[in-house]
């Protein structure tokens, strides 16, 4: 590593800190973030998996919301009211938009390579959708979310 | 899942079917007449069909769908109106609360996310458009065929 990609790793780079629901966080990169819906009001859509059965509408786009603690646990969840709009390349390199179903509102923290830790669950689901992880005040990990990956999840 | 994306902008007309808080869009083509409720035989029902209709000489199944469009074994309230449905090997009627028709050109036409894909998804795209009102409204577009195969999957597992 050269002295500059030392320096700007332990400066840090700025990630979008999400709690998913009590207890389960993650991140996306700043600019993977393009906007916050609070007090959403998401429309279900019949047959489609429980982790991503409500979509949203967002300057006429149709975003497809994946709730991650539905799809960790297996089981609906309720008590989300916030959407996180992200943007992301698939893997066509086509720009797409999805929406992440949050409990609280977004904030931005600064991470350096000091942080990295492993994945909440290393054995379970978080590999196949994080990039990597890193860990945050009182001991939260926090899983770096890949995307493009995350939004080709299928229900069976 | 049956690819109708060259079939739909074909169409020039959608014909919308509401069904409690979901609204199923259908091309009409597809649609090939609506009956009323109260043509309905119910003394005869087809397995899983809240009843059937006399339609040129045949007893057709009606079918009822809850808004999560799971099959019902009961006429849901404000459903008054059957719409004649057809598919690749025949004709169903399915109860909703009301008909009505858009142009295509009305309607944007959104590809059904991959995450939302399950083998037994009727749904073929979604479809935003804008009322009189100018307020957006989401429909579900799908297809007799697709519908059916849905249909069809429910009545194959209750038997199980």
């Amino acid at each position: 590593m050269s002295e500059d990609q030392d320096k700007s790793s332990m400066v840090g780079v700025n990630a979008w800190l999400l709690q998913i629901t009590q207890g389960i966080y993650a991140s996306v990169c700043q600019f993977e973030l393009v906007h916050i819906i609070d007090d959403a009001n998401p429309i279900t859509i019949p047959k489609a998996p429980d982790f991503c059965n409500q979509v949203a509408v967002w300057n006429d786009h149709v975003l497809p919301v994946v709730n991650i603690a539905s799809w960790l646990s297996g089981q609906a969840q309720v008590g989300q009211s916030t959407i996180a709009v992200v943007t992301y390349e698939n893997e066509h390199k086509k720009v797409c938009y999805g929406g992440l179903a949050l409990s609280a509102i977004p904030y931005m923290v600064t991470v350096n390579n000091s942080q990295e830790a492993d994945l909440p669950d290393k054995q379970g689901k978080w590999p196949s959708v994080a990039i990597s992880c890193f860990m945050v005040e009182h001991g939260k990990r926090v899983p770096i979310l890949d995307l493009a990956k995350l939004f080709v999840l299928r229900g069976n | 899942m049956i690819d109708v994306t060259e079939y739909v902008q074909d169409e020039c007309y959608i014909t919308s079917l509401i069904m409690s808080r979901c609204e199923l869009l259908l091309p009409q083509s597809d649609v090939i007449s609506v009956q009323s409720i109260y043509d309905i035989d119910t003394s005869r029902p087809h397995t899983m069909s809240v009843g059937s209709i006399k339609f040129r000489g045949r007893l057709l199944p009606v079918y009822a769908l809850s808004s999560e469009l799971t099959l019902l074994l009961k006429i849901p309230d404000k459903h008054a109106q059957c719409a004649l449905v057809k598919y690749r090997d025949g004709e169903y009627f399915l109860l909703c609360e009301g008909v009505s028709n858009y142009q295509t050109n009305q309607i944007s036409f959104h590809d059904l996310p991959v995450c939302m894909k399950t083998d037994t998804m009727p749904l073929t795209h979604l479809a935003l458009y804008k009322l009189g009102d100018n307020t957006e409204q989401l429909g579900m577009m799908t297809n007799g065929d697709a519908l059916y195969y849905s249909l069809l999957n429910q009545l194959e597992v209750r038997h199980e």
